[in-house]
């Protein structure tokens, strides 16, 4: 067990906490990124944060902080009685019941040495090859986009009182380009951002700052439509957002806070039957995975969304509680602050048809590659958004549009699929297919 | 009061010296250091009690090495010379060669020249169970104003941070900087339909000021209000149609359509589509707009930026024609111009950029409610939630989540939410009456830019702007 997580459990019970938990988040991060061929910024980090929660009974608070000296630690744990004792009781508060089993060794790798150690130099290479990929790709690209890679390494040591304690180690690299394309009479740009667990699992640098700038490029010309209701497709760089929309909708404390159109609908019928959303916190190669939640909890694959019937929410000890349910394993603990549920690896089951050829078999409706903002509502479902993105008629690809919205309501858009692709993509934790709504409003002019 | 074991900022000027001229390798320009301690604590309220309590303490020291345009930057959490050195040593490494750099020129230790915000005790020192006290007394409140009020949750966030910024070329300014939030969420139910109304109030003053002045009422009767307002709401139309934008909060619209795109980085590389226009018409005459980062109490003023630089009051248009650009030093020297006090940080783990404080347009002389007749259908927007913005086409959005329509004149019935999408290139060319009733938000506003958070405000008088996409569902 680390010192710090050590001591902060032996503080807590002599200052009388009848439980308490104590996490220690270590992480190094390094970021390099290159604009026109030259080294733009170089950053690096070293954090350690102290998480501590801690328990008068059915009270509870929790502290953190980097001030990791024993006083230090005697200091915040203090501050956590002090708060707890303040707060009122909560049936529900306390330890989960669970705990996850020793990990057997090799069964989830999620460290890369190599990725961890990574010189400044070998980032600046990558970091080149993407940026000069991308301003070689087309003429229109003007030298003032950038190339990025950013690396970290985590480790985590969490303890209970009840005698839980693991640790684990997990790195992680992003990979990016942002490409700008200009013409006489506007400027477009295209991102492209790729992650992994380890340096060796992104693409090729060549083939992301290749991609950025044909993004860039397919957006020039980009005009406005007029108001219509009309298919949209959305690629699966774009459909990550629905998912991340389930996500919060789905997450105990917005249902146990009555914020969620998904609300009491377990058991119901929600999507379409091809429909297929699921949540893996030991997905190989997952970026979320973890051999135990933010409590301790075993991590697990639950299906969320069966044959598009609504099964489970994703749900932390307190939460379950709350709802008379058992605990998924997705407690989330942010670096600093109180665990909360939340997806790990989050994604939906490709279906069988080529994406090509959902495209190829659209009379007319706008595929979405780019979105501005937040626009979800979860206590409605209401959905509204602002989108780029090509218009498609007689099954091609047209010319592209921006300055549009899409909207609807996601309960009517979740049984108004009418495609999905077999591309499921991850970007970041988060998976989809390309999806095809059968309608929704884009407002334009 | 608890008293710490130890200091919240180490200044020992010898280490203050060491750890800058680790930073200073050949070719690098300048080093600074961003030393910060502060505390953050969160209460939060719902199914009236307060059960939900927590506190951070964060504190660390930025090292950053300044080479041209290029920037070196490191932190750690732990304030010693050896990490300094550390951190330094890695800042540097921007710089492969060039000129030794100058020594080391250590200034002394100044209070910023203005106060904005003079609070006797701090926000996180202000007793728990006072701060409880309030949270149940909103509850309470929330439930006397209607009885279709079912569930209330309330948040009371409070902040206080301690910043020293110390440079090689003698920058040295501290500043002790408050911060208070308050959100507010009310349902209420009619039938089966449940909405939800959120209103917020806030600043850089004192607890003292939020229960004493009863701003949190305020917020409280809004967000009840707002709720009970929706329970009538009606699909939002969509398309495009003339949007008239009550005063305050919508100035998020501003934010938005040119705020981004007036931030220096973005111009000096020439990714936003208001580079090199300096001097052009980007609006109507009726828009003199400034980003001012010196009214007292505000969530987004600064008595000095994070890189030092006195905030100041900056013209950015002034009646339709673009001015000027808000800075950093980095990018003031790049375009040849004087810092504006626009370099912030999220925290000493990330280097400054160019972000706005408060950014509205100044009142103009037209009658809110004339502004209103001079629209025969269209859309009237009072609240919103947040926006976002693409700097190199200029399109941008911002999320109503309190309107109405408007027919022949008269404020109709309110509307579900919506998404409003425009060009900032040309909206403000759109807009065709400025009301007198300049407001600012309440001081609840979050702004989001590559990957870092900053608080600040926003303000707008009634404007009608003619000719924005509303993203209804009736087409």
């Amino acid at each position: 067990m680390s010192a710090p997580v050590r001591q902060a459990l032996d503080a807590a019970a002599r200052l009388g906490a009848s439980g308490a938990d104590a996490c220690l988040v270590e992480e190094h991060r390094l970021t390099l990124e290159v604009v026109a061929g030259e080294v733009d910024k170089l950053t690096r980090a070293h954090d350690r944060v102290l998480c501590v929660r801690l328990y008068r009974g059915e009270r509870v608070a929790t502290v953190s902080s980097s001030k990791l000296s024993p006083g230090g630690i005697r200091e915040l744990v203090g501050r956590a009685r002090e708060l707890a004792d303040a707060a009122a009781p909560d049936p529900c508060n306390g330890l989960p019941e669970e705990a996850a089993p020793p990990e057997s060794e090799g069964a989830l790798d999620l460290y890369c040495e190599r990725t961890a150690r990574l010189e400044a130099e070998e980032a600046l290479e990558w970091a080149r090859a993407a940026d000069g990929a991308a301003r070689a790709a087309d003429p229109r690209i003007r030298p003032i986009g950038w190339g990025r890679l950013s690396i970290r390494a985590r480790s985590v040591h969490l303890a209970r009182s009840d005698g839980f304690a693991g640790s684990y180690r997990t790195t992680s690299a992003l990979g990016a380009c942002m490409a700008l394309a200009e013409s006489p009479s506007e400027k477009q740009r295209g991102a492209v951002f790729r992650t992994a667990l380890g340096i060796d699992g992104l693409p090729a640098p060549e083939e992301i700052g290749g991609e950025a700038a044909r993004r860039a490029v397919q957006r020039l010309g980009a005009q406005k439509i007029p108001t219509v209701q009309a298919p949209v497709l959305y690629e699966p760089e774009t459909a990550v957002t629905l998912v991340q929309h389930l996500a919060e909708a789905l997450s105990g404390s917005t249902i146990d806070q009555g914020r969620s159109c998904l609300a009491g609908r377990l058991g119901d019928s929600v999507a379409v039957p091809d429909l297929e959303l699921v949540d893996d916190g030991r997905l190989p190669d997952g970026l979320a995975s973890r051999p135990f939640d933010g409590e301790g909890v075993a991590t697990r694959r639950t299906p969320l969304i069966e044959k598009g019937t609504l099964r489970s929410y994703l749900l932390d000890t307190y939460t379950a509680r709350r709802l008379g349910l058992r605990t998924t394993g997705n407690a989330t603990r942010p670096l600093r602050g109180a665990p909360v549920p939340g997806p790990s690896n989050l994604f939906l089951e490709p279906g069988d048809e080529d994406a090509d050829s959902i495209v190829a078999r659209t009379e007319r409706g706008l595929l979405v590659t780019d979105l501005l903002g937040f626009g979800f509502d979860p206590v409605t479902g209401d959905y509204s958004r602002g989108v780029a993105g090509l218009w498609i008629e007689g099954g091609t690809i047209r010319h592209p549009v921006q300055e549009v919205t899409v909207a609807g309501n996601l309960l009517d858009m979740l049984r108004g699929i009418d495609a999905l692709g077999s591309d499921l993509r991850f970007f970041g934790p988060f998976g989809a297919p390309t999806i095809r709504f059968a309608e929704l409003t884009i407002a334009g002019s | 009061m608890t008293s710490p074991s130890e200091p919240p900022l180490p200044l020992d000027r010898a280490m203050l010296v060491r750890g800058l001229e680790s930073a200073l390798g050949p070719g690098v320009d300048e080093a600074e250091l961003f030393l910060e301690h502060g505390v953050r604590e969160r209460l939060r309220l719902e199914r009236g009690e307060v059960r939900s309590v927590s506190s951070e303490v964060v504190q660390g020291v930025g090292v950053r090495a300044v080479a041209g345009e290029k920037t070196g930057y490191a932190h750690s959490d732990e304030v010693t010379v050896e990490s300094l050195r550390l951190a330094g040593g890695t800042a540097r490494a921007i710089a492969r060669s060039g000129e030794a750099a100058r020594p080391v020129a250590l200034g002394t230790p100044k209070r910023p020249t203005h106060d904005l915000y003079p609070v006797s005790v701090a926000p996180t020192d202000v007793a728990v169970p006072d701060r409880i006290h309030l949270l149940e007394e909103i509850d309470r409140y929330a439930r006397t104003l209607d009885p279709k009020v079912e569930r209330v949750q309330a948040e009371l966030y409070c902040e206080h941070r301690q910043v020293a910024i110390v440079s090689s070329d003698g920058r040295n300014v501290y500043d002790d900087r408050p911060l208070l939030r308050l959100m507010v969420e009310a349902s209420v139910s009619r039938d089966s339909k449940r909405r939800v109304g959120r209103a917020g109030v806030g600043g850089r003053y004192g607890f003292d000021v939020l229960v004493g002045d009863e701003r949190w009422r305020e917020a409280v009767r809004t967000a009840v209000q707002r709720a009970v307002t929706n329970l009538d709401d009606v699909p939002c139309p969509a398309g495009e149609m003339d949007v008239v934008l009550g005063p305050g909060w919508p100035g998020i619209l501003l934010h938005e359509a040119i705020g981004h795109g007036l931030e220096a980085d973005f111009n000096r590389r020439g990714t936003s589509a208001f580079a090199g226009r300096v001097g052009e018409r980007i609006a109507t005459e009726l828009c003199t707009i400034v980003d001012d980062g010196t009214l007292a109490g505000r969530r987004g003023s600064l008595n000095v930026d994070d890189e030092g630089t006195p905030t100041e009051r900056t013209v950015l248009v002034e009646r339709g024609i673009l001015r000027g650009y808000m800075t950093d030093r980095l990018n003031a020297r790049l375009l040849g111009v004087r810092p504006t006090g626009n370099g912030r940080r999220e925290s000493y783990a990330h280097p400054p950029m160019p972000r706005m404080t408060n950014t509205f347009l100044l009142a103009g002389t037209d009658d809110p409610a004339e502004i209103l007749r001079g629209v025969r259908r269209g859309l009237y927007a009072v609240s919103f939630g947040g926006g976002s913005v693409d700097i190199a086409n200029g399109s941008f959005v911002f999320e109503a989540n309190e309107a109405y329509r408007i027919e022949d004149g008269r404020v109709g019935p309110p509307v579900r939410g919506a998404t409003l999408i425009g060009n900032g290139a040309d909206v403000l060319l759109r807009i065709d009456a400025v009301g007198h009733d300049l407001a600012l938000d309440r001081g609840v506003g979050i702004c989001g830019k590559l990957g870092q958070t900053v608080p600040v405000g926003v303000g707008l008088p009634t404007v009608r702007v003619r000719g924005l996409t509303v993203g209804g569902t009736e087409g």
